[in-house]
C-alpha cells in the first residue's frame, strides 16, 4: 500500500518536496519536514498558524449553537474567512504554476477573501447575522 | 551555496512547460485508494464550502433586500418536504464531511 503523501503527490504537480531552503511559505501542508540550514520561520509558522484556526473554528461551532450573538457572528466572520483563505492558498500552490499565475492568483484570492469579510461584517451589523441566519435558514 | 528550492522549482517547470512534453496518465490508470479519495473530498469540500461562504457574503453586499425578505419568498415556494431536506443535506453534508475530515487531520 501507498503512504498517503506519496498517493497525495499524485494529485499534485509539483513533485520537488525536499527543500534545503524554505523561502515560499505556505508550501508544505502536512507539516514542516525540518528546517535543515537554518531557514525563515515564516513556513512552519504559517502551518501553525493554519492548524491554530482550524481548532478555533471548530469550537466555534458548538459556540454558534449554544450562545448565538454578535460575539460569535464576528468570530465566525473572522475564522471562516481566514481559514478558506489559508486553504484556498493551498489549492492554488499547488495547482497554479508561473511566476506571473501564481501572482495573479494570490491577488484575486485576496481581493476575494476581503469582499467575503466585508461581506460577512456588513451581514452581522446590518443583518440577523451568521448565528440567526443559519437557524432561520433551517427552520424552513 | 547552490541553488534554491524555489529556483530548481522554476527551472524545472520552465523547461518542462517549453517542451510541450504529454503528461503520463496519473489519477486516471492509478488505483484510488480510500486515503487518497477522502484527501480529494476533504479539497474538494473544502473548496465548495469556501465559494459558498464567499457567494453568500458578497449576496450580503450586493443584494437589496435583508436575509429574512428572501427567506420568506422561499418560503412562500412552498416546496415539498423532500426538497428542502435534499436542499439542506447538500447544504449539510459537504460542511459534515469537512469538518469531521478535518478533525483526523488535527488529531
Amino acid at each position: 500500500p501507498l503512504s498517503v503523501p506519496t498517493a497525495l503527490s499524485l494529485l499534485r504537480r509539483p513533485a520537488v518536496l525536499a527543500a534545503a531552503h524554505r523561502s515560499a511559505p505556505a508550501r508544505d501542508s502536512h507539516g514542516p519536514a525540518g528546517q535543515g540550514h537554518g531557514g525563515s520561520k515564516a513556513a512552519s509558522l504559517h502551518w501553525t498558524g493554519e492548524r491554530a484556526v482550524s481548532v478555533l473554528l471548530l469550537g466555534l461551532l458548538p459556540a454558534a449553537y449554544l450562545c448565538p450573538g454578535p460575539a460569535v457572528d464576528y468570530s465566525l466572520a473572522a475564522a471562516l474567512t481566514l481559514h478558506g483563505h489559508w486553504g484556498l492558498g493551498q489549492v492554488i500552490t499547488d495547482y497554479v504554476h508561473g511566476d506571473t499565475a501564481i501572482k495573479v492568483a494570490n491577488t484575486g484570492l485576496y481581493a476575494l477573501s476581503a469582499a467575503t469579510f466585508a461581506g460577512l461584517c456588513y451581514f452581522n451589523y446590518h443583518d440577523v447575522g451568521i448565528c440567526k441566519a443559519v437557524a432561520m435558514l433551517w427552520s424552513l | 551555496m547552490g541553488t534554491t528550492a524555489r529556483e530548481e522549482m522554476s527551472r524545472f517547470w520552465e523547461k518542462n512547460t517549453k517542451s510541450n512534453r504529454p503528461l503520463s496518465p496519473h489519477v486516471t490508470i492509478y488505483k484510488w485508494s480510500l486515503p487518497m479519495a477522502m484527501s480529494i473530498t476533504h479539497r474538494g469540500t473544502g473548496v465548495a464550502l469556501s465559494l459558498g461562504v464567499s457567494l453568500f457574503g458578497l449576496a450580503a453586499l450586493v443584494l437589496p433586500e435583508q436575509f429574512p425578505h428572501y427567506l420568506a419568498q422561499v418560503r412562500a415556494l412552498s416546496l415539498g418536504p423532500a426538497l428542502l431536506c435534499s436542499a439542506k443535506f447538500l447544504l449539510a453534508f459537504p460542511f459534515c464531511y469537512h469538518t469531521w475530515n478535518g478533525i483526523r487531520h488535527l488529531v
